[in-house]
């Protein structure tokens, strides 16, 4: 899982962390975003070493880009709104496998898989 | 007795004659014992395919020298460079002072001046055309019994080899972490906020280490915290600056 980190006012991606970052996290001018490891974070920038070709590079996507990314994956979604492994675990311990099942069932029927 | 001359062409030697003057004799321009009148020197000449003089050395009154120009500012100001921007090409040695050994075959010599945006340079290269540079020895120390060789740029104490100077320069923390003096290669002397001007966020100061590529401007650049164990990279490719990313 990987976590953004947005400034929507300075339409910039600031940071991405394979942990959460407490700092950024409640930093107020940041919004926090949970996507999958293989989400496509790539850009195509024009090449500084062949006029007219481009190259993908990571990490150079603006806020707008991000989101716009963001909100048409729906697998970006549901990992951003489940709990964590550890709040998932305590859940099966107090409340049962059904429980647990039934509370990421609500998660994927919120943020259906296109088809 | 002084001999004056007057008239508007002054002295005139014909082609191939020399103004001879004694080995314990200066050339100078008159005393004036009022001091109402200052003194100065001057070397002019004429360009191929011109006709008007152009005075290219000047000894002023303070004792200042200038070359290719007439109003020097310090004690020796060569007013050569390049009027564009960048630094001359390998090879190229007008529009620059030239220290060295040109004398040789090779016409090796250590060229500087400054560009027509204020950028100085220092390049060793042949200065006759041939497109060739060399390294830039800056205290080699060779055959130097004494303590030395370190080079200090900015300040510092002589401890190390190349300390100070480069690196983040910003005052308080607060500047645009993509200012030119914060994205630059070099250690990271000073810190920088987290949270000012395209920082990796977070209030707390990093180190700002950069490492530049060759002359393309790309460039990787790290923050290290300095009080925390946060560390993040992000790079900068055709003018275009990445994301941060945790290490």
């Amino acid at each position: 899982m990987l976590f953004v980190y947005v400034n929507k006012e300075e339409n910039r991606v600031v940071t991405t962390s394979k942990k959460r970052e407490s700092a950024l996290y409640s930093q107020a001018d940041l919004s926090e975003y949970q996507v999958p490891d293989d989400f496509d974070m790539s850009k195509e920038i024009p090449s500084d070493e062949v006029e007219g070709e481009f190259v993908r590079l990571d990490g150079f996507l603006n806020a707008t880009e991000f989101l716009g990314r963001y909100n048409a994956d729906y697998k970006a979604k549901r990992v951003h709104e489940y709990p964590s492994t550890e709040d998932q675990l305590d859940s099966i311990f107090h409340g049962g496998i059904d429980s647990w099942k039934a509370d990421i069932q609500s998660i994927k029927d919120k943020y259906p898989k296109p088809y | 007795m002084a001999t004056v001359i007057s008239g508007s062409d002054g002295i005139t030697l014909e082609a191939g004659k020399n103004l001879k003057y004694s080995a314990t004799s200066y050339i100078t321009p008159e005393n004036n014992v009022s001091g109402a009148e200052v003194s100065t020197a001057g070397v002019f000449t004429v360009k191929t395919g011109t006709t008007t003089p152009v005075e290219r050395l000047r000894v002023d009154n303070t004792g200042n020298v200038g070359v290719n120009t007439n109003s020097p500012n310090a004690g020796l100001q060569v007013a050569l460079g390049l009027s564009t921007a960048g630094g001359p090409a390998a090879g190229a040695a007008t529009g620059a002072a030239c220290f060295g050994n040109i004398t040789s075959g090779n016409n090796y010599g250590l060229v500087m001046g400054a560009d027509g945006t204020g950028w100085g340079y220092i390049a060793a290269q042949r200065t006759d055309g041939t497109a060739v540079s060399y390294p830039l020895e800056i205290q080699p120390n060779n055959n130097d019994t004494r303590i030395g060789g370190n080079l200090i740029i900015g300040s510092g104490n002589s401890d190390y080899q190349l300390i100070g100077g480069i690196g983040a320069a910003s005052t308080l923390g607060t500047q645009d972490w993509n200012h030119s003096t914060n994205a630059r290669s070099g250690s990271g002397a000073t810190l920088l906020l987290g949270t000012a001007t395209n920082g990796p966020s977070g209030a707390q100061y990093f180190h700002s280490f950069c490492f530049l590529y060759s002359s393309s401007g790309n460039l990787t650049q790290w923050a290290i915290g300095y009080s925390t164990n946060h560390r993040y990279q992000r790079n900068r490719y055709n003018n275009t600056w990445s994301s941060w990313s945790a290490f």
